[in-house]
Order: C-alpha cells, then structure tokens, then sequence
C-alpha cells in the first residue's frame, strides 16, 4: 500500500500538489495553533475558520481568487467578535457563537445563491486531492510570510501572550499584536481550507500544538514540535485517505487526534502513566 | 521624584476608582500603598503606567510617566500570569531585556549573563532550566523581581509581590528591595498585610479612592488613619 502511494506520487502531479499543500499547511497550522491555545483563543480560531466560508462565496460571485473574499471575511469576523466582547457586557465566547454561526450560514445562502460548480462538501470538508497549481503556490506564499512575520514578532507575541500586564507597561500595543495574530489567523485558515475544510481547520490548528504543548516546556520547541506534528498527521492521513479511498481531510484529523490521545497518556508533563501506577 | 497631579479614574463610566489623587514620592525610598479591597491601590500603579485611562498627570522626573515607561518595571499581581505558560525560568527573567530589545536584535552574550546573575541574586540559578510551572508561589515571585533587575529600571512598581510567597522568599525579596533602594531606587509596592507595614516601608501611602494620609511610615500608619482608611471596626493590636 505503501508502495503505491509512493508510486502514486511520482505519477500523479495532483497527489505531488496535495502532498505539498498538506504538509505546508500542517507546518503553518501548527506554529500559529501554539499562540491560538496559549493564549486561550481556540474558539475564536474556530470561529474564523467558519467566517472565512461567506468569502468564498463571494469570491465566486465576483470570480476573484477565494483567498481574498476569505481572508476579508475571516478579518472582518475577528474585528465584530473583538468590538462586542470589549464594548458591551457580552462575553467572548456568546460574541464568537452569534458571529461565526451568522457569517457560516450567511455562507451556505451565498454558496446556493452563486450557483457554482463549487460543492459545498468540499469548502465544508476540504479535498486536497483537487488542489491545483496556483492554489498550492497561493498556500506557500501565504505560509511563508506567515512564518515570517511571527519570526520577526516572536519577542513580542511571546510577551504579550504571556504576560500582557507586562507588554501594556511597556507601552507595547497588546491589541495591534492581537489583531495582527487573527490576521495570520485567517490567513492560515483560508490555506487550510482546501486540506480539511472550513469544518475542520480548527483541530489542525489546536491538536498537534496542543500536543507538542504536552511535551515541551519552551514556546521556541512547543513550536517547532507542533510544525512537525502537524506536517507528519497531514501526510499520515493524506496517505491513509489515498489509500482507502476516505475524506483526507478527516483522516488528518483522525490522526492527528489519535497521536494526541496517544501523547496524553504517556506525556511526563501530563504525568497521567505514573499517576495511574501510583494509584 | 514621582508626581500624581489631579489624578482620577473612573471604571465603565460609572465607578470611581480614585480621586482627586495629588501626591508626591522622593526617592530612593521604599513605598508601600495599602488601603482596604477596592480602595485603588492596584489601579493607582496602573494609572501611572497608562495601562488604565486615567485624568490628571503623572509625572516622572518632570516627564509624563507614560513617556518614560523603560525607566519603570511592573510586576502586576502573579495571578494575571498563566503558569502553566511554556516557559523556563531563565526564559522568563530574560523578558526584562525586551524594553532595551528591537525589532531583529536577539538577547546578548552579556545580556544571558545579567540573567544569570540576577537568578544568582535571586537564589534561583538551580532551576534555571525549569519550566516556571514547576515553581512554588514563592519562587515564582523571585522569578518576576530578577526580572525586574535585568530591566534595571529606576522605579520599581510592585502590585502585591508578597501574596501568596513563603517566608523564605518573602525575606530574600524584601533584601533585595532594600538593597536596590540604597543603589538610588524608588519603589512602590501594593500591600495589603498591615503587619509587616512597620518593618518594610519607610513611606507609606494610605488609600481609600482618595489619599487619605501620605508621608513617613511613623507619621502616616496611625490608628485614627487606620480607622479613616479601613472604617471604625478595623482591629488594631500593637506590641510595646
């Protein structure tokens, strides 16, 4: 089986692009997923990854690339949720339910109403397998100045995700990097869109940080591990939906669950082994 | 010299958080501001950082404070900080070179030395390599003032860094407070054991939303003060 997937991938330029793509967006999903759960924002990540959907739509009706309907969409999500959460008495998790269940319905309406070719299972669940060119060179580009940009910001995100109090008496502009992580939020989540879907994008970018997390204890290596986690689950599930004929994208997701659930148990951070031996 | 010049907050337009605020600290000198819960002591600091909206002025050295703010290193209250946070403990006293930091420039040679030395000072250079999770209440608060020292700041603005810390800590960092305060500088710290007053300030500040008494600790921390501040049931025993 194993065979043929390599076999499949000197062949088929649509298995190189999604090999590609996958990995590309495990790494990325992975380094900005560490900052979404250190700084206790997995729902909001949730949340744009549904707003980016009405983008697509949009997009379509316009016939523009889907990145840029996405991207304005997903920012325009994160900048509504942060008014209501600090202009009003409404929490942030109330603020991110109302938001990303409107813009996702919204979506489905605009999908129906563009009367396009697209299907909307695979905005919804991703299909990697149809990734052409320019998507995968628009998913590299994207990835890399994401990369970059936190490279170059990594003093200051790590700051104020850790110790905001800090950063304010410092004068640094908490909310600029707050606003500057949801753009390279949305901006992973719109390349992650065609590896596992609007659906599903938000558990590639919680579960590999959220399990290099249970292994290391510096931002720097949670970091690096999570990249790699997230390139390893993408190809484990790109090969096991290859080869069984199965949604990748939810293969992926499966997987990465999996070595999270494996990490859990046998993490020394989580200690869950020795405190079941103890007992 | 730290100057508060009319200086009030108000929180959700509605609470008044302080008032009327004029006061003025000499330094060097240690400071402490007490007053009962909810009486502005934390919001008094963060006033004067700009990190609260705040009306009047604060005046460093006869510059706006908001403008000076590399010349003062805060620790806010341990609470606000997220332990369980991937981070080692010399990772994290290295965060006080970041005001002195820009954008590309990495951490010096030099710079990893007056880390080292501060966790010398602060008696932690064993865990330097831990991750801060693996710290008690204590040590964690010797992390955050060996922080403070690789910022070397001239003021120091501590929210409440007994809180929480054992004594052993507790006499290694008031040690060090004193010794930075005969190196020239001023600190102010946010305290709520009226116990340990006497034996840790030399000033004192007495809040309730507006000063109620200001100046030298013998002056200031006396029993009708105390009732002014803290209302008339306040409990007050003293020793000979």
């Amino acid at each position: 089986m194993l065979a043929e997937f390599i076999h499949g991938l000197q062949t088929f330029h649509f298995l190189q692009n999604a090999l590609i793509t996958a990995v590309v967006v495990g790494i990325v999903s992975g380094v900005v997923g560490c900052f979404i759960i250190l700084r206790g924002m997995s729902l909001m990540g949730d949340a744009i990854s549904h707003a980016v959907l009405p983008g697509v739509a949009v997009a379509y009706i316009l016939n523009i690339n889907f990145f840029v309907g996405a991207t304005i969409f997903g920012i325009m999500a994160s900048v509504i949720i942060t008014y209501i959460k600090e202009n009003s008495l409404i929490k942030s998790d109330t603020a991110i339910g109302i938001t990303f269940s409107s813009f996702l319905a919204l979506g489905v309406i605009l999908i129906g109403l563009a009367r396009t070719s697209t299907d909307l299972f695979h905005i919804l669940f991703g299909n990697i397998l149809a990734v052409q060119d320019i998507d995968k060179w628009i998913t590299i580009v994207v990835s890399l100045i994401v990369l970059l940009v936190i490279i170059l910001y990594f003093k200051e995100l790590l700051l104020t995700s850790f110790d905001p109090q800090m950063a304010k008496a410092l004068g640094m502009r908490v909310n600029f990097y707050h606003y500057m992580l949801m753009m390279l939020l949305t901006l992973v989540a719109v390349t992650a869109m065609q590896s596992v879907g609007t659906i599903l994008i938000v558990a590639l970018l919680i579960t590999p940080a959220a399990t290099a997390y249970l292994f290391t204890k510096t931002l720097k290596a949670m970091i690096f591990l999570a990249a790699g986690i997230g390139a390893a689950v993408s190809v484990v599930g790109l090969f096991i939906g290859y080869s069984y004929n199965i949604a990748v994208g939810s293969s992926i997701v499966i997987t990465a669950a999996i070595v999270f659930l494996i990490s859990f148990f046998i993490s020394p951070k989580q200690r869950y082994l020795k405190r079941k031996v103890r007992k | 010299m730290i100057e508060f010049q009319k200086v009030g907050v108000v929180y959700n337009n509605e609470v008044e958080a302080l008032k009327n605020i004029d006061l003025v600290i000499k330094g060097p000198t240690i400071t402490g501001i007490i007053g009962p819960n909810g009486s502005g002591k934390s919001t008094l600091l963060k006033a004067a950082l700009g990190v609260v909206r705040a009306s009047g002025k604060v005046m460093l050295d006869g510059i706006q404070a908001n403008k000076a703010l590399k010349r003062i290193a805060y620790v806010a209250q341990k609470s606000s900080i997220d332990l369980s946070f991937p981070i080692t403990v010399r990772e994290c006293v290295a965060l006080g070179t970041l005001p002195s930091l820009g954008l590309f420039k990495r951490i010096t040679r030099e710079e990893w030395e007056s880390v080292d030395k501060a966790l010398e000072i602060v008696g932690l250079s064993e865990q330097s390599q831990r991750q801060i999770s693996a710290l008690s209440g204590g040590q964690f608060q010797r992390v955050l003032i060996a922080r403070c020292l690789v910022q070397n700041a001239e003021y120091l603005f501590l929210d409440e860094p007994f809180v929480g810390v054992d004594m052993v800590s507790e006499d290694i960092i008031i040690k060090i407070l004193k010794d930075l305060k005969s190196k020239g500088k001023t600190i102010l710290i946010v305290h709520h054991d009226l116990n340990k007053v006497e034996g840790y300030f030399d000033q004192v500040v007495m809040l309730n939303r507006e000063i109620i008494a200001a100046g030298k600790t013998a002056q200031v921390f006396t029993v009708p003060n105390l009732k002014r501040a803290y209302g008339e049931n306040i409990l007050v025993e003293r020793g000979e």
